[in-house]
């Protein structure tokens, strides 16, 4: 850790970046710390009737409703059922809080900047959308996610037009 | 922004002068009936005071000068030196409008522009005394004015307390020139009572009480209501004399003797007061040290006089010193809190009273009878709690009734109508948001009542009627609703016109009019293009106001109703909820999921055998005591995937009225009767389809808050 630190002082054109690791499916994927409220065990979401599909429906987040997205929809993946260590992980993204449900949550990673690589052209369009980068560490595939796109161009539009 | 002030002190102006302005445009309106009431005119005197002194600090030069000009007015006119007429009205009614013109630049972030240079003319005009030969009674009511004069001085001297409270930064420089223009007005007052000299003796007192509550703002209450009592007590000893003085010359000058001290002390504490550089937290004690001291000597002199000068003046100083105590702790006890932050309190009262109740539901497991009685005693703490909190967002609805006597005022003079509106249960609380809500809609009823209702004066007389015509705005809280009247004693309306025009404007066909009952067609001219009147002016005739006022009471889950009968007056009548934040539904379970339908639009609730019902043209309908009724089952609606059985022998059917219209809706299971905290769907949300929002239950869950008009707008229409 406090070698971190130094190099955040020591290399301020490559800095780093710390991100939180999910899996879904068999992949591992990062998403900015700073964008993390919280992480949430799974509890029950109440569906919503006519809600757009990637909606899983609403929790219940100490008095607020919180939204919850459906990740494996958006990537494009198979449903699963959810298990012990389905996570929902609460992000604020352009002020809105939502929750993205994930099969487990491992850990945070600090990654240079300069570690990180362009998308290579992996994955279907869909899920290709909202990835910002990968980036190989200890022989694994991370995939970083850009959470402002976790909703499409228009579905932005759509939510802000309301 | 065009001008360059602290944006906190700008704020603090908007909020307070806008109050302010409100109460102005009340207060001229009363005018108009008392013409001659000194507190009324001291009080908006008062009013444009503090607007311009405001205005002046954040140097908005032409809303001071017009202030400046409608305070002289008032100066005057207090001063009776000048009659109310109505000419002199509007044209401090329109100095007001512009006042608030100007204010709104303001808050647009603008330099107010200038006002017309004609009426600020013409306020000049009315700011001068009348003509030589009117001044005559004005001397004459010397005497009388006296005492007038006195209660002047100490409302006016007790302002201070309703000043914005300016920023620390602020304090230094306005309190000069506070102090300053206060002082200037003591004076004034002064001079104007030579003729009673001992009289002054009163003003005198006031003075540091208000330079006192002014200079220190860090004071607390109690310093400042023991200060105002030991002035009282001052206060009190040397009118005494003064009253006394004509007859024995010794017990004035003695009188005279003290308060000349006292007055020197008085003068010294209205320094140290107004001194800036004096650290703030000094000037309690200092004041605390001194005050004392002043009343120390008057006190015995007052004892030593009491017996001699007797009871006659005591009453007059009795009724002064009230309107002194109320006028100064009620400024001082209020707070302004963000309502977002009223939110958050509600929200997180909201979560206590989940975990109480799920250690209600532990409680009532356990036997052990100390827990139980915690529990116990912790479900009392939070049940008031949240009524407390409830209360904290409650406004009286004088916030909306306020505006009314200006509005009927204005309508009546161009429409050359004589009409009295009483406003009644004034105090009547309600949510603050209903409050804003509510302004709208009554504004178009009350305009309805006054252009349409009521007739010309010499109708009126024909009739039989008091050329006086009378609209009455009634609030009255009834159970977890508020009653809103608009009543008017004018034409009323003729059914059969209604009728007839519904048909030419192809609303309705003949017969369908035909068979309407009067209170159907009353209803009638909530219908939008609907109007009765054949011309269209500039105050109503388009056929549109009822048309949003009834879809705006519907969006506040609330109904109207209308009664009239022809030449008695016509009544609307509106019921709204007491709070938009919470809800009283009707919950039902559907699959495993819980709903909420808002109780409002929940008519009865059925149970019966589905089977039997008929399908009219593919749509299946119920018929209930000869009417037939629509039936819908809300679960093939809502939850995805589910079969739905149509050979129930015993469904729960809920009829709900939308407008109008009733519709069934199957369920699957009734919880009952439930008052909700509604909570938004987020932003992604927003706008599903016959959803009104969430709402938790007890157990922590989330049911979804049904919108049944938007549900049966989305899904009626898609099933076909």
């Amino acid at each position: 850790m406090a070698n971190v630190v130094q190099a955040k002082n020591a290399g301020s054109s490559d800095p780093i970046l710390q991100y939180v690791t999910f899996r879904l499916v068999d992949e591992t994927y990062g998403i900015n710390v700073m964008q993390v409220q919280e992480v949430l065990r799974y509890s029950e979401i109440a569906p919503v009737p006519g809600a757009p599909s990637y909606v899983l429906g609403i929790i219940n987040l100490r008095g607020n409703v919180v939204t919850v997205i459906d990740t494996r929809q958006r990537f494009g993946l198979m449903n699963a059922e959810t298990t012990d260590s389905t996570r929902i992980v609460i992000i604020e993204v352009e002020k809105q809080v939502v929750g993205i449900l994930v099969d487990s949550v491992s850990e945070v990673v600090y990654l240079r900047q300069s570690e990180i690589e362009t998308t290579p052209n992996v994955g279907n369009e869909e899920s290709a959308k909202f990835i910002q980068g990968v980036c190989n560490k200890n022989d694994q595939l991370l995939i970083l996610v850009e959470l402002n796109k976790m909703m499409s161009d228009e579905e932005w539009a759509e939510v802000s037009a309301l | 922004m065009s001008f360059d002030v602290d944006q906190d002190i700008l704020q603090d102006f908007l909020i307070e002068a806008g109050e302010i302005l409100e109460l102005l445009s009340e207060q001229l309106v009363d005018l108009e009936q008392s013409p001659d009431d000194p507190d009324l005119l001291n009080a908006i005197f008062r009013g444009f005071h503090t607007v311009k002194g405001g205005a002046g600090f954040l140097q908005l030069t032409p809303l001071v000068s017009c202030c400046h000009v409608a305070e002289n007015v008032f100066d005057i006119l207090r001063k009776r030196q000048r009659t109310v007429t109505s000419e002199l009205m509007d044209s401090v009614l329109s100095a007001l409008d512009s006042v608030n013109e100007m204010f709104e630049e303001v808050r647009a972030g603008q330099m107010p522009s200038e006002a017309d240079p004609a009426l600020i003319r013409q306020l000049e005009f009315f700011a001068t005394p009348e003509s030589a030969d009117e001044q005559a009674p004005v001397e004459e009511a010397l005497v009388e004015e006296a005492p007038a004069e006195e209660t002047t001085v100490f409302v006016e001297e007790s302002k201070p307390a309703h000043k914005p409270e300016p920023p620390a930064s602020a304090v230094q420089d306005s309190e000069g020139d506070i102090t300053d223009a206060e002082f200037e007005s003591l004076l004034d007052a002064l001079q104007g009572q030579d003729g009673v000299a001992p009289s002054t003796s009163v003003t005198q007192p006031a003075a540091p009480s208000s330079s006192s509550a002014n200079g220190n703002d860090d004071i607390t209450e109690e310093e400042f209501e023991a200060l105002l009592d030991q002035l009282h007590g001052s206060g009190s000893a040397p009118t005494e004399p003064a009253a006394k003085a004509p007859v024995t010359a010794s017990s004035s000058s003695s009188g005279d003797l003290i308060t000349d001290d006292e007055f020197e002390a008085l003068l010294d504490q209205l320094h140290g007061g107004g001194s800036p550089t004096a650290p703030v937290e000094d000037k309690p004690a200092a004041l605390t040290a001194k005050a004392p001291v002043a009343p120390a000597a008057p006190k015995p002199a007052q004892k030593a006089v009491a017996p001699v000068a007797k009871a006659p003046p005591a009453p007059a100083e009795e009724k002064k010193v009230a309107v002194k105590k109320e006028a100064a702790p009620a400024a001082e006890t209020t707070v302004r809190v963000d309502t977002s932050r009223l939110d958050d309190i509600m929200n997180m009262v909201g979560e206590l009273v989940l975990v109480r109740n799920r250690l209600v539901r532990l409680g009532g497991q356990s036997s052990d009878p100390e827990i139980s009685k915690a529990v116990g005693n912790l479900d009392v703490v939070t049940a008031d709690l949240q009524t407390s909190v409830m209360k904290t967002r409650m406004q009286p609805i004088k916030k909306v009734f306020g505006r009314f006597p200006r509005v009927v005022r204005d309508l009546s003079r161009t429409l050359r109508k004589e009409i009295n509106l009483r406003l009644i249960g004034e105090d009547t609380d309600l949510d603050k948001n209903l409050v804003e809500a509510l302004a709208d809609p009554l504004i178009h009823l009350v305009r309805n009542a006054v252009d349409h209702g009521i007739e010309m004066p010499e109708v009126r007389e024909e009739r039989g009627k008091p050329r006086v015509g009378e609209v009455v705005l009634s609030a009255e809280q009834e159970g977890n609703h508020i009653l809103l009247t608009i009543s008017d004693d004018g034409a009323g309306m003729n059914p059969s016109t209604l009728r007839r025009k519904a048909v030419e404007k192809n609303i309705l066909d003949q017969d369908a009019a035909d068979r309407l009952t009067d209170g159907e067609a009353f209803n009638l001219i909530f219908a939008a293009g609907l109007s009765t009147k054949e011309q269209i002016s500039d105050v109503s005739g388009r056929g549109v106001g009822m048309d949003v006022v009834k879809t705006k009471i519907s969006q506040l889950n609330g109904i109207i109703n209308v009664w009239s009968e022809e030449g008695k007056g016509s009544k609307i009548i509106i019921k709204v909820p007491l709070t938009l934040a919470i809800m009283p539904t009707l919950m039902v379970i559907l699959g495993d999921q819980t709903f909420a339908l808002p109780l409002v639009n929940v008519n009865e609730i059925f149970q019966l055998d589905i089977s039997r019902a008929n399908i009219v043209d593919g749509q299946e309908v119920l018929v209930i005591r000869n009417k037939t009724l629509p039936l819908f089952y809300l679960k093939e609606w809502l939850v995805p995937g589910a079969d739905v059985s149509r050979n129930l022998k015993n469904a729960h059917v809920v009829v709900v009225s939308v407008g109008t219209q009733k519709v069934g809706f199957v369920v699957d299971q009734l919880v009952g009767q439930e008052e909700v905290v509604i909570k938004p769907l987020g932003d992604m949300l927003h706008g599903t389809p016959g959803m009104a929002g969430a709402t938790i239950t007890g157990d922590g869950r989330i049911a979804l808050i049904l919108d049944i008009p938007g549900m049966l707008k989305h899904y009626a229409r898609s099933a076909h």
